[in-house]
This record gives structure tokens, sequence and C-alpha cells, in this order.
């Protein structure tokens, strides 16, 4: 009916446009025939056909070509979401890449637009973002992390790892690549394999185009979990890659030259297919050419079917035999024939690179990492112009006026008097950091660079954060001692200043405290005439007593990760030495403090538990570091270690009273930064916390204890994306590196409520990496967060011993704890009662001879809970949070607050479980959302809306 | 495994299938053919000189050259490959006008550069846009109007060969194009189509 309409509404307008404008109306009259609607309608479009000027008169094309042809640059400026495209990355067959800033997270990224056309069918549209999504669980040095994928207003994007680099394509323009380079690059996309394998995902598009080489000598491989997004399927299909400007001819050709005969098939690939494309990228690298080759892609893959490669030799002279093997294998037509797994042909790499690995590739890089930083530095001064917004790298943090005062060569030959080259450095490190005009390491991080090792300084420089560096070597030979000394500038190998000293050993602190003035001096620090002084200040007239105590701070005492005995007898001769020093010199002040520090050590050393043992040591610290004030009332160094004592004897308001004039004194002092953080985080000071461990860490970048609860600030503070970015960002170079880094991100997944992305990283993590019990409570967790109970039973049986008993509170397997809780949840009563019998005999026994405190009330009512005698569980839960409720300490009072919410839970006191876990879900160190959303422990509250609340709140003050 | 076609063979038999009626043939040549207009579209921009305007059949023969089979040439499946290049065109156009559109509005960026053309890039995506969404109305009511439009506009037929290609006289044509030319002003105006 309508479309009736429409004709005779047609022709009317285009005869009355055909009418003289005066007597239009007229024929509207006539024409219409009484229909007003259709002659009010006629008129209103005559009307806009009078004033349609050249309304589309000229195609599209003509008008605005640019649209036609997509001028990438022309996006430039503008924001996609949280995105703000900085300049054009590449233009590739798959759209574009772009540099961009994440304003969101304030980093880089590399920012690929998918056209809308691209990405047609729903389904697969669903299945690859999947795909993608465990891609991004991937986390490994050679795999672009891909950071979001998302849509604005139907454009797709990908956002990843932004690299600097060059493609191995523009690498191999310039010319074949020596084989120890081509091997080492093959390792490394081999190494990506071999993760990207183990979590299920095939690359199904490795060629040079995908790969990245950084100047710093790390290889990225591109594209994994999105090369399907954009791939062309096979040469059969006719879903193709948008060509700008190649054509579309040569951008097949292009991915046909490494595909897989089954991929050429389009049959289903797999892992083998990935090895045979990093087959052909590695025969191109060592030949120049690949080794399938046509006029057009059906030639190639004629090619691929049915030829064998010209063998290397002919192609170039100097390849091993060995290579050529590896080439063959993974080049064989049938798959079952090649490498089986990305293991074993990275293992075969290994070995042929190690027979081979020459100086001349080792030393490339290390100029490669000088060109890093200048870069770095560059980008910096990038940003700032184009955004007004320093970018947050190490170079800009840099300032003229810091310092690292590395080890000193010992050159006797003799180890007794091996430590004096420590003490000698360490003087003039403590001196120097009484500058507060200069930025002065901390000597835990020094001490990771020994002298003995090959040190690049410019790379030692660049990861402290300092400008400057001091070597310098000692000489003891009987009454005398020589000292070398030079001072660095690390940024350009200048040395500025250099000095040798042949003088008396009785000398030895004028020349250190001659040493540190004139560091000061060559830097421009401003000193204060309390800073000359106490750069003057000799720290004892004794040499032998000087002995003692330079023997005693030299003696290794980085607590190794629950090295609780080693730790206790290294501590206990530093305590031997440090008496010998007071005896023999009852005025030496520093000798003092440092055995204050040694006492408190070994009260942490042993548990920090109550006992009357713990309670002497904290005693005997109070006593030291009295003595200390005694002499020297204003020492700086003293009032550090009284601060300390109030800490550990938990007087937190004294310690902070003694750590506001330790900054004053001692600027450059990294623990007492330390101190104040731990201090911070139980009085609910979270921010100050933060700002304290970053402070500290820039003062003692290597100190992997510290960095590690500075994370675990983050962490209790429930800023995962944050704390996901500081990972990530020192996965290469920080403290804490790789399994670490996976570990972290497997909390943060599981923090989160993903438990699937969580194990994936989890299996990255070594079954032999141990350092702490947390890698195997995380894995616990894990397992019960998929309600995977099985899984959960072989974590709790594989535990190591030393851990079962801290993690899953006593009782050998299957009688645990955490047995208890596997068994509860999986409804089997009967076994989960012996398992709380048995946990709650050996937590008696454990606590027998101390005295109980809230950590034993939380644990007792928790098995008690489990064995469902309700009164005492409610009874003892109730007073762990009386003995330490979270107005007394924000960081463990959560946690106790949490039992008493799951003992309500657990024997029927729903109400009041509700009640508890109000509070503690929105605050720090409060239970995760992931722990709300999927504990099994909670599960008598799921179903209830107020628990729905809850776990709604958690996620939002997750961020 | 039979040996895949060559492009052209594939542009060819899909032009015939499409011709014979079949609409999905249309979907498979459009990602064919795209990637050569685009590299074409390229060449003639930056061989353009100022005032020199560019001539969209001219494009358009060129693309036609190099992808149909050259030993098949068929006067036909030229008409209709015309029309298959202009939904592409418009396809392609109105998609990087979504991603300019969507770029500008979600971020509010204040643009710095007092670049004209940029500015008039901008305004022409959004109306690209506008008309794209009075395009599809228009063929909701009248599928042939949309598709005179369609070819006129973005594939700069000519009325004969819009003639041609829809099997229709050429006055018709012509009263077409002027009838949907003023509704799709209208309704870029802010008329209410939807009544008329």
């Amino acid at each position: 009916m309508q479309s009736e309409r429409w004709q005779s509404w047609t022709d009317v307008f285009n005869l009355a446009v055909e009418q003289p404008p005066d007597e239009r109306a007229a024929f509207l009259e006539r024409s219409c025939d009484g229909d007003e609607a259709l002659r009010r309608k006629v008129e209103l479009l005559v009307k806009y056909h009078d004033t349609a000027g050249d309304f589309i008169k000229s195609p599209a094309f003509q008008v605005a070509p640019e649209l036609l042809v997509g001028d990438p640059e022309a996006l430039i400026g503008q924001h996609l979401g949280c995105y703000r495209l900085e300049a054009v990355a590449g233009v590739g067959g798959m759209g574009v890449v772009y540099l961009a800033w994440d304003e969101r997270l304030g980093r880089k990224v590399a920012l690929k637009l998918l056209p809308q056309s691209m990405v047609t069918n729903e389904a697969d549209l669903q299945r690859l973002e999947r795909e993608a999504r465990t891609a991004s669980a991937l986390n490994h040095p050679n795999i672009v992390t891909i950071h979001d994928i998302g849509e604005v207003d139907s454009t797709h994007y990908v956002a990843t790892e932004f690299i600097e680099g060059t493609t191995l394509r523009e690498r191999m323009t310039k010319g074949p690549i020596p084989p120890n380079e081509a091997v080492d690059i093959a390792a490394q996309v081999a190494s990506a394999l071999c993760v990207a394998h183990r979590a299920g995902i095939v690359h199904r598009d490795i060629k040079p185009e995908n790969i990245m080489l950084r100047p710093d000598g790390y290889v990225k491989v591109l594209d994994f979990g999105i090369a399907k997004l954009t791939q062309q399927e096979t040469l059969g299909t006719t879903t193709m890659l948008r060509a700008q400007p190649a054509t579309q001819q040569s951008m097949v050709l292009g991915t046909t030259r490494y595909m897989s005969p089954e991929q050429a098939m389009a049959q289903q690939v797999d892992a083998r297919s990935d090895l045979w494309s990093l087959g052909v990228v590695l025969y191109e690298m060592l030949a120049g050419s690949v080794p399938f080759e046509g006029e057009t892609a059906t030639a190639v893959i004629a090619a691929i079917f049915e030829s064998n490669p010209q063998p290397l030799k002919h192609r170039t002279p100097i390849v091993p035999s060995a290579l050529q093997t590896v080439v063959d294998r993974s080049l064989r037509k049938d798959p079952a024939e090649r490498y089986q797994t990305a293991e074993e042909m990275l293992s075969e790499l290994h070995a042929i690179k190690e027979k081979g690995d020459s100086i001349a590739g080792r030393r490339a890089r290390w100029i490669a990492v000088a060109a890093v930083a200048a870069m770095l530095v560059g980008l910096a001064l990038f940003y700032a112009s184009r955004s007004g917004r320093t970018a947050p790298t190490r170079a800009t943090a840099m300032t003229e006026k810091s310092i690292a005062v590395l080890p000193f060569e010992n050159l006797n030959k003799d180890e007794e008097d091996a430590f004096f080259a420590g003490g000698v450095q360490d003087e003039i490190l403590t001196d120097l950091a009484k500058v507060a005009d200069l930025k002065v390491i901390s000597r835990t991080s020094v001490m990771k660079y020994k002298s003995d090792l090959e040190r690049n300084l410019r790379e030692i420089a660049n990861t402290l954060g300092v400008s400057h560096v001091v070597e310098g070597s000692v000489q003891r030979a009987g009454e005398r001692v020589r000292v070398n000394v030079q001072l660095i500038d690390a940024r350009n190998d200048a040395h500025l200043w250099a000095e040798h000293y042949d003088r008396d050993v009785a000398d030895v602190f004028a020349i250190q405290s001659e040493i540190a003035q004139q560091i000061a001096n060559q830097l421009r620090a401003k000193l204060s005439v309390a800073e000359k002084a106490a750069i003057a200040e000799r720290p004892t007239t004794d040499l032998v007593a000087y002995a003692f105590y330079t023997k005693a701070k030299d003696l290794a005492w980085d607590l190794a990760w629950n090295d609780w005995e080693g730790a206790e007898k290294s501590l206990n001769r530093k305590v031997e030495l440090l008496e010998k020093a007071t005896q023999r010199d009852p005025i030496f002040a520093l000798a003092y403090c440092a055995l204050a520090k040694t006492q408190c050590d070994l009260f942490l050393a042993t548990g920090a538990e109550f006992s009357d043992v713990s309670r002497t040591r904290l005693e005997l610290a109070k006593k030291a570091a009295d003595a200390a004030l005694q002499i020297r009332p204003d020492l700086g160094e003293a009032h550090l270690e009284l601060a300390r004592y109030y800490f550990c004897a938990g007087d937190f308001d004294r310690a902070r009273d003694e750590l506001t004039i330790v900054r004053r004194t001692l600027p450059n002092n990294s623990e007492a930064l330390y101190i104040a953080a731990r201090i911070d985080r139980r009085q609910n000071r979270w921010d100050d916390s933060l700002a304290n461990y970053q402070k500290a860490s820039e003062l003692d970048p290597r100190n992997t204890e510290a960095a590690f609860w500075y994370r675990d600030t983050y962490f209790e503070m429930r800023r995962y994306n944050e704390l996901e970015q500081l990972i990530t960002k020192d996965a290469a170079r920080g403290p804490l590196q790789s399994p670490w880094t996976q570990l972290w991100l497997a909390m943060i997944k599981l923090a989160k409520g993903d438990p699937v992305a969580a194990r994936v990283l989890l299996a990255q993590v070594p079954l032999d990496f141990g350092p702490t019990e947390w890698i195997w409570e995380t894995r616990f967790t894990a397992a019960l967060y998929l309600r995977d109970y099985d899984a959960a039973s072989r974590v709790i049986a594989a535990t190591p011993v030393k851990f079962a008993d801290f993690t899953f509170l006593g009782g050998q397997p299957p009688e645990s704890w955490a047995d208890g809780q596997v068994a509860r949840a999986r409804g089997d009563t009967q076994k989960a009662l012996a398992a709380f019998s048995t946990a709650r005999k050996r937590l008696d026994a454990k606590w027998e001879t101390q005295v109980k405190d809230d950590r034993y009330f939380a644990q007792i009512a928790a098995i008690d809970a489990g064995l469902g005698r309700k009164e005492e569980a409610i009874r003892e839960a109730r007073r762990a949070v009386e003995l330490r409720p979270i107005a007394k300490d924000s960081l463990q009072g959560p946690e106790i607050a949490t039992s008493l919410a799951f003992v309500y839970a657990w024997t029927g006191e729903r109400a009041r479980a509700l009640e508890e876990l109000e509070i503690v879900a929105k605050i720090p160190a409060g239970p995760t959302y992931g722990d709300l959303l999927l504990n099994p422990r909670w599960d008598d509250l799921r179903g209830d809306k107020r628990f729905d609340k809850i776990v709604a709140a958690a996620k939002a003050a997750s961020r | 495994m039979m040996a895949p076609a060559s492009p052209q063979q594939q542009v060819t038999q899909l032009l015939t299938e499409w011709r014979s009626g079949d609409p999905s043939a249309l979907e498979k040549l459009i990602p064919l053919v795209q990637p050569e207009l685009q590299r074409l579209a390229h060449h003639y921009m930056s061989r353009e000189r100022p005032g020199h305007t560019l001539q969209t059949t001219a494009l358009l023969d060129d693309a036609y050259l190099q992808l149909a089979d050259k030993t098949h040439p068929h006067w036909q499946n030229r008409a209709h490959f015309f029309a298959v290049a202009a939904q592409l065109m418009r396809r392609i156009m109105v998609d990087h006008a979504r991603q300019r559109h969507a770029l500008k509005r979600s971020g509010g960026a204040i643009r710095i550069t007092l670049d004209e053309c940029a500015a008039v890039t901008e305004t022409r995506s959004a109306e690209l846009l506008a008309l794209d969404e009075a395009l599809e109305k228009l063929a909701a009511a009248d599928q042939r109007k949309a598709r005179v439009v369609e070819m006129r506009y973005f594939g700069g037929l000519t009325m004969e060969e819009i003639a041609d290609v829809l099997k229709i006289h050429v006055n018709t044509v012509t009263r077409d194009w002027t009838a949907a030319r003023a509704w799709l002003f209208a309704a870029l105006s802010g008329e209410n189509m939807d009544a008329v």
C-alpha cells in the first residue's frame, strides 16, 4: 500500500517542480484532489528541493576524499576512550597502530584500531575476545602484553604494551643476520611460544612483521591472541586483510610464505604449526630470503607442499650444521616429524647458542642499553612537551646530585683483611648519606654489585636512578693502607675526580672523611656546618675495635626468605663481634647502635613471638640503644635504633617521635622510611605508608624485601591496577623478577575474582620456587575458588613440610586445617571433623609454652567453628578481636575481624556475620572481592541480598 | 586440494553470480575489491594537483581493469562492478567517518591546531554519518531510490549507467534521484520523515 502512495507522491512531486514556481500551488490543488496529507508533504519536499543548493550534487569521493583513503594522521590528538592518540606507529594489513597515552594509568601503549567492517561476525568476535583475554594473562618478557580490548562507538581496539625498536622485517632489509644473533632471536621467540602453548594459545601468524627487536636485546612477539581477529583464514575463503597502501596481492603473499602446510590447507593448526613458521623465520634470517617462494600465492603454496628448501650453506657460508638440523626439523611437511613442543626446539637453540656465544654479541647489548637510557630521556621530553606531564621514567627522576658508592675492590689476597675494603666503602657511603643535598643510594642496594663481577656502570646507575658512581680499591699491607678512589659520571663515563692515598692505617678515618668531602664538593652539594662536622667525625679511635665493628657489618645479613636458622647463626656471630668492639672502646657509639639493630633483627628472625627469650632480646636492644644515646644524645643512628626498638615492642607513637629526629639527621636513610611505612600501615595512614615506601624505594631500589612490602601495601589497599602497573614495569629490571611477577599477578587475579587467569599465571611459577609460603597458599586459594577440590588436596600434599605448619595450621595431610576446609566445602562432614580435631590438638600443643595472643584465638576459633563448638568458637573469636581491634591495628585487625565474621557464618549466626563483613569488605586489609565472591567458606551466606551488597561493595572498593 | 582461484577469477565469478541474483556474492566481492580501491585512491590523491578534481569513474575504471579477469571482459559485469564499488565506497567512507566521530566525541579533546582542513573533515564526517543514517531510512521505504542515491553519490555513476544496472528507463532514474535528494535534504534539515 505504502509504495503505491510513494509512487504517486514521487510523480506528483516531479511534476510540481517542473511547474513555474507561481503556478505550483494551483497545480498541487488540482493533482492532490483533496488529499491534504499528500499536498502538504509534496509542498514540504518541493520547498527543500528549492533550497537544496548543491546538496550531494558531487560524488562523495570528490568532496571528502580523505574519508575514502582514511588518513591515519588525522586522528592524532584525539581520544578513544581513555587513550590519547599521540602518533602513528605503523600501518599494516590489520589497520593502523598508534602510539597512544593511557590517561587512566599514565603509560604509553600501542593502540590498534580495527575498522568496523573487519569485525563482522558477532559469534566470532566473542570467541576471539575470549581468546585474547586468555592471551592477556600471559606474562613473559618475550610476549607483548595485551593491556586492554574494547570498543567505542563501533570502533574496536586493542591496547598493548608499546615496544621501542624495529620489526625483524626492518632489520632484515639490511641483509642477513649473523648466526649468533639469529639463534638468539629464534630462542626468544621459542621461549614465548613455550608459555603460550602451555596456556593453550597458538599464535598462527609468526612472521618477521610480528617480531619486534628492542634495542636492549629483548625480542617481543606481537599479536598473540589477536592474530585471529584480523587474520585471513586461508586463501580459499575470501575474508582478506585490508591493504593500505600495499596491494592485496602482496599482503596475501606476505602471510602465505610463513604458513605451514596444514595452515595452507585450512586444517586445524596446533603448536607445531607455529614451530614451522618459526623455522621459516630462522631460515630467512640466515639465508636472506624465504625457503618457499613464488610469483603468486598459489605458487608459494605449491612450493610449501612440494619443494625442499635450498640448504643454508648454499646461501650463506657460516652456518653451523647444528642450525641446519634445527631448520630442517622444523620444516618437515608432516607435523609429526617436527619438534613436538616449543621446549624441544628451545633447548636445541640454547645448546647451539652456548657454543657460539660471542663477546661481540654481548658488547652490542651493553651499548644498546645506553641507547635505551638516552631514549628514555628523549621520550620523557617528548611527553613533557606534548602534554605538560612528565613521563614516569627513571631518567627524569635522576638529579645531578645523586650518587651510588659501589663496593670497593679488595686487593688483599688475605681473606682476613677482606672486610677492610668493605669498611672503607661503608664509611664513605655513610658520610655522604648525611648530606641532605645529595641523594645517596642505600647500602642494601649497592651491595648487590660486588666488585669481582663485571660491572656496567651505566646500567647500574640507570637501575639505581643515579647520575654518579664511586668506585675504588683498598689494599692493606701491614701498617700501611692504599686507597684508590674515583668519581664517575655514569651518564657519559666521564671521570670527574680520582685520588690515590698511601698512608698509615691509623689515618684511614681521615682518608674516608676527605674522600667524602671531596665528592660532595665535586657534586657541588650544599654542606651545612653540622654536616661538615658529621663527615669529619671519627667513629672510634681504637683500630682494633673498629676492625671488630667492620667485620660485624660485613657479615652477610641479608635475611634470606625463611632461612631462619642461617640468619640466627649469622646474627649471633655479629653480636659477638660487636660486643668485643664495645669492650675495646666503651664510647664507640656506632657499635652500640649496630648491636641494638642486631638484637632487633634476632627478635624478628625468631618469629617475633613473645616468648621469654624474645622479650629478653628486645630488652638488650633497648639497652644498647640507650647506651649509644648516652654517649651521643644527638646521634641519628641512635635514634633510629630506638625507633626500631619501639616499633618491635609495639609502641608506635614513640617510634614515630624518634623517626622525626632521624629524618632530620639522616636524610638518606631508607630504613627510617621503612619503619615509618610499616607503622603507618598499622595506624590507618595507608597513603602515607605508600608515600614512605615510594621514597624508600628511590633510595634503596634493589632491596627485595622492601619492594615486597611496598607491593603488599598496594595490595592491601585494593589498588590492583596500580600494583599491576608497578609489577609489569619492573618485570624486566626491578628487584623482584619472574616468577615473582607471575605470583603477584596471580594474587591480583584472585583478588579480582579471576581464578582461571590466576591458574594460568601460577602454572608459570616453577614448583621448586619456594622462598615463601605465599606461593603455596596462593595455589591452594586458586584451587579453592575454582572449587577444584582434588587440585586443592594435591596442593596441600605437595606443600613442603616447613611451610605446611605455617600455612595450613599444622597437621600432616590429610588432617590439617586446610584439609578440613576442603572436606567441609565438599560436604564430607566426617572427614572435616577428623581434620579439625587433629588441627586443634596440634595448635594447642604449639602454643602450650607461649602466652596466647590474638593469632591463637583467631585460629582456635576457626577450628572450633569447624568442629561445631559454637559457644567456644564465638567466645574465642571475640577475644581475638578484643586483643587486636581494627582501631588499634589497621593491618592485622581487619583479618581478625574477618575470622570473626566467618566463625559467625559457620556457626549459623548469619546476621552477625554480615554485620562484620559490611565493615571489613571495603577497608584496606579486609577480605578481597575475589575471596567474598568465590571462597567456599562464605557459602553459608550466599543467597542473602545483604551478602550480595557486601560483595558488590568489595568490588567497588577495588581499583 | 584444489588450487584456489586467482583473485581476478574470483571477482569475475562473483560478479556473474551477483548478476544472476545471488546476494551473498556481493558480501564476498567487497573484501576482494576493497584493497585495490584504496590503493588506487592513494595513488590518485598523491597525483592530484590543486584545483584538479578527482574523477571517481576514472578511479573505478582503473580498479575494474585491475581486478576483472582480462580474459573475459563483460560490459554488463562492468556496470555491476561499479554498483558494487559504490556500496564499497560508501562502507569505507562511513567506517572512517565513524572512527573519526567516535574519537572526537569520546575524548572531548580541544583541537589545538587551526587546521582548516581537519575541521572541515570533522564536519564532513558528521554529515556523512547523518546522510548514511537517512539513506538507511529511505531504503526502508523505497529501496530503489536509495540504490540510485548510493550509486550516484558514492559511486559517481551517470544516470545512464545506473539505468543499465537497475534495468529501468533513464528518466525514471532522474525522477528517483530528484525526489530522493529532496527527501534526504529534508531529513538532514531536521524534518521528521517517518510521517512522510
